[in-house]
């Protein structure tokens, strides 16, 4: 059998280090839930009437998302606001459960509170006032909130990391197998209801660069790249 | 309770221990019998889960099981100022939208009890450093997968003949492989190409099965692909494979739409998306 000609490029120890970190996170977290855990069903009463919080949602404000009304089995959603460079309002980037990166879109924060350490890039959505809990946990230093902000403009434009930053990053998603397709899904369902969306995929998932136009970036944002699934340039 | 916690250990907590803690910021600044039935709450919680994570967590959970509570307040903080505890917030106004207020409450404090046992025993009895590159996944199913096949060195096709040899190659091995597919391995390896997650509710009323059993069938027949192709390739390098196995995939993809859409009875459900 002759293999087509190929160059082998080597990958690095500290990827295979986080990504055992974050299997092994994984691994706790499923086995520590209720096997029979589901949505809850029950009835509601008319939803609760919230103090208010001081003043508008800025850019840098860290908050809670309201708790989803049709139940989850998860904690709290904490999410970062930052200027939405295209559309011109804010986006909301939720923070992930773990303290490692699990994918290219997820990047370290090095902020020390435990709900604040991984940025969700790839699963950011526009903010709505109305799905946030009054008043913020916590406000970002301009310095810090401008670090971020870059960041997650360069997971949602595909734009390339230097070295530097792309330690920051989760590893490469490769094989079509891998557990973390999984989280994928389960991450961006929970952020659905708390968002309580009707509208389809393609409308709720914010869509940046020309590159992606029309497609499922969310996906893709994730992963850092498109090996499974249509390639970008293969428009629909 | 969406958190179906039940522990012979615990028993119903009172709704005015929970108000004051909220009101106070802490237990420890409550009146004697909230902090105590809170404290009692917490210790029965933190057992329980460090029981059920199993033997890693060892005899640990009789050391620190009173202080659950504690452990509770501080990984939910974000600081230590009252801003910085609005994840009360969060667990009163969950339970406000209950029926049930004292259920709704116990359950949302027991979710944030397991995220903080998750992140002990991710500090404490985590094996990631120990774990081998060759060694398989761990976890509630046996899988072949390794952290070696997962990152494998990559492979880069040095120019377009070799794009073209592994496209040809790929599609060779597609055509053999789709006769031996079940009709929903068909469905989910085409809904991945499609960029769907396999939680989506109209997978599962097209397939018949819930949503576990399609993330256990994609993860099958990805895994079958792999074995057939490491069977077949001794000598192969594991990102060559790798390359081979998700082109083979795509081709998987295009030729089940193909497939699928010129039959009159799926036609609808695989143009959706």
């Amino acid at each position: 059998m002759n293999w087509p000609s190929h160059r082998i490029v080597p990958c690095p120890a500290r990827q295979r280090r986080q990504l055992a970190e974050w299997l092994a996170e994984r691994q706790i977290d499923l086995a520590l839930r209720d096997p029979e855990a589901g949505p809850d069903v029950s009835v509601r009463r008319a939803p609760v009437q919230y103090l208010q919080g001081s003043g508008n949602p800025r850019p840098g404000d860290i908050h809670i998302l309201k708790p989803a009304p049709n139940g989850t089995v998860l904690g709290p959603v904490y999410v970062l606001l930052l200027e939405d460079e295209r559309e011109g309002g804010l986006l909301a980037v939720p923070f992930s459960r773990y303290a490692t990166p699990a994918v290219p879109g997820e990047c370290l924060t090095g902020l020390r509170a435990m709900p604040l350490r991984t940025l969700c890039c790839w699963n950011a959505r526009p903010e709505r006032a109305e799905q946030l809990l009054p008043g913020h946990v916590k406000r970002l230093s301009a310095g810090k909130r401008e670090q971020l902000r870059e960041t997650c403009r360069r997971v949602l434009c595909g734009e390339s990391l230097t070295d530097l930053l792309a330690r920051d990053f989760g590893p490469p998603l490769v094989h079509p197998a891998d557990p973390r397709y999984a989280y994928l899904d389960e991450e961006r369902r929970r952020l659905d209801l708390h968002l309580t969306i009707n509208e389809p995929d393609e409308r709720r998932i914010i869509e940046y660069g020309e590159r992606n136009a029309g497609q499922k970036t969310w996906l893709m944002a994730a992963e850092g790249r498109a090996d499974y699934g249509p390639k970008p340039q293969d428009g629909k | 309770m969406d958190e179906n916690v039940q522990d012979n250990e615990s028993r119903r907590t009172r709704e005015g221990s929970w108000r004051e803690w909220k009101k106070m910021c802490a237990a420890g600044l409550c009146n004697k019998e909230s902090g105590a039935d809170l404290r009692h709450f917490g210790a029965a919680r933190y057992s329980l889960y460090m029981r059920r994570y199993g033997a890693l967590a060892g005899g640990a959970e009789h050391q620190n099981a009173e202080h659950g509570w504690h452990l509770l307040e501080t990984h939910a903080a974000v600081g230590t100022d009252r801003r910085g505890k609005r994840y009360k917030d969060w667990l009163f106004a969950r339970a406000d939208q209950s029926p049930d207020w004292v259920s709704a409450v116990e359950s949302g404090a027991s979710l944030l009890m397991r995220d903080a046992v998750r992140e002990n025993l991710r500090r404490e009895y985590s094996p990631a450093w120990m774990t081998s590159i060759q060694q398989p996944l761990s976890g509630g199913e046996s899988s072949p997968l390794t952290l070696e096949d997962l990152l494998p060195d990559g492979v880069d096709p040095s120019d377009a003949v070799a794009e073209r040899e592994w496209n040809e190659l790929s599609r060779v091995h597609a055509r053999e492989t789709l006769p031996q597919l079940t009709e929903c391995e068909q469905v989910v390896i085409w809904a991945r190409g499609e960029g769907m997650t396999l939680n989506d509710p109209s997978l599962s009323a097209r397939t018949g099965t819930s949503e576990s059993i399609l993330y256990k069938t994609h993860r099958a027949a990805v895994e079958n692909i792999c074995s057939e192709l490491k069977n077949r390739y001794r000598d192969t390098s594991t990102a060559c494979l790798i390359r081979l196995a998700g082109l083979i995939l795509q081709e998987l993809h295009r030729l089940i739409s193909e497939q699928k859409s010129s039959q009159k009875t799926d036609s609808g459900f695989f143009k959706e998306s």
